[in-house]
């Protein structure tokens, strides 16, 4: 067996069914009309 | 909630070079700091078997208010690297980094490229078994990261590294990896041979709109409504 193929045997990383979610905060403004108009979401980085 | 990586599994074998591709919002970066332990799955595992060193955002990776030096030390008293190594290859971290002149100054009079050099020169003087590299040579010039890529090259061959790398430029994922994973909307769309994945993105990067990209569609909108027709 040739070095490469020796190295490459054992995987020197293992991802194994990652699922990241990431909560979305939104940001409302009030209109003069006194509804709650979304004015965009964003991601929350950090809990 | 919004889902940066959906059920994402691979491995990476010693010496391999592997880059991630994909379009803006595709979940290249996160996967980036799942797999270093920056933030943590919210399902799923990883296994890394060896030393790393990440290359992510420069500001990140260097105390602006240190001198260039000092920066040297604090980021390998953060790595474990004792004191007496670290003293062994600083010459050869100034010398890489060609900032000789300015490494005694605080990091915050650095310009980008600078901050680039300096960040690079000391990831990669520990030679950690696998780097992780997220856009950060961007700033640098054309000799500069050709200088860059020929050190990442003899890690490869020479002291069989393994290497991740997040890049937009096609032309240096051609020349540095053996392998692409390509990203999109948190999901693995391809998984290969270099030619052969760059091939097919650079394809659906031509033909799809921006929007059709990195964009949901919203309901209501025009594209929803043409589909439906």
């Amino acid at each position: 067996m040739n070095l490469e193929a020796k190295l490459k045997q054992e995987p020197i990383i293992i991802a194994k069914n990652i699922t990241k979610l990431f909560p979305l905060r939104e940001k409302r403004k009030k209109t003069p009309q006194g509804v709650n108009a979304l004015l965009y979401t964003e991601r929350v980085e950090f809990q | 909630m919004f889902k940066a990586l959906d059920n994402v599994s691979f491995e990476v074998f010693r010496s391999e070079a592997v880059g991630i591709i994909g379009s803006n919002g595709a979940g290249k970066s996160t996967l980036l700091r799942v797999l270093t332990g920056i933030t943590q799955p919210t399902s799923g595992t990883v296994i890394i078997d060896g030393s790393h060193g990440e290359l992510f955002s420069l500001n990140a990776t260097l105390n602006k208010d240190l001198t260039g030096r000092r920066n040297i030390y604090l980021y390998a008293a953060f790595k474990g690297i004792p004191k007496d190594v670290i003293e062994e290859k600083i010459d050869d971290i100034i010398k890489f980094s060609e900032l000789k002149r300015f490494i005694d100054e605080p990091v915050k009079t650095y310009s980008s490229g600078m901050r680039g050099r300096l960040g690079f020169s000391m990831v990669t003087a520990g030679l950690p078994e696998i780097m992780f590299i997220d856009e950060a040579l961007g700033a640098g010039d054309a000799r500069f990261k050709n200088k860059c890529n020929i050190r990442l090259k003899e890690m490869l061959s020479t002291d069989n590294r393994t290497i991740v790398i997040v890049n937009h430029s096609m032309g240096a994922i051609r020349r540095l990896c053996s392998r692409l994973i390509w990203l999109e909307k948190g999901v693995i769309r391809m998984d290969g041979q270099v030619e052969e994945v760059a091939k097919a993105y650079e394809e659906y990067m031509a033909e799809k709109p921006e929007t059709e990209r990195s964009k949901k569609p919203r309901a209501g909108s025009k594209r929803v409504k043409e589909k439906l027709d």
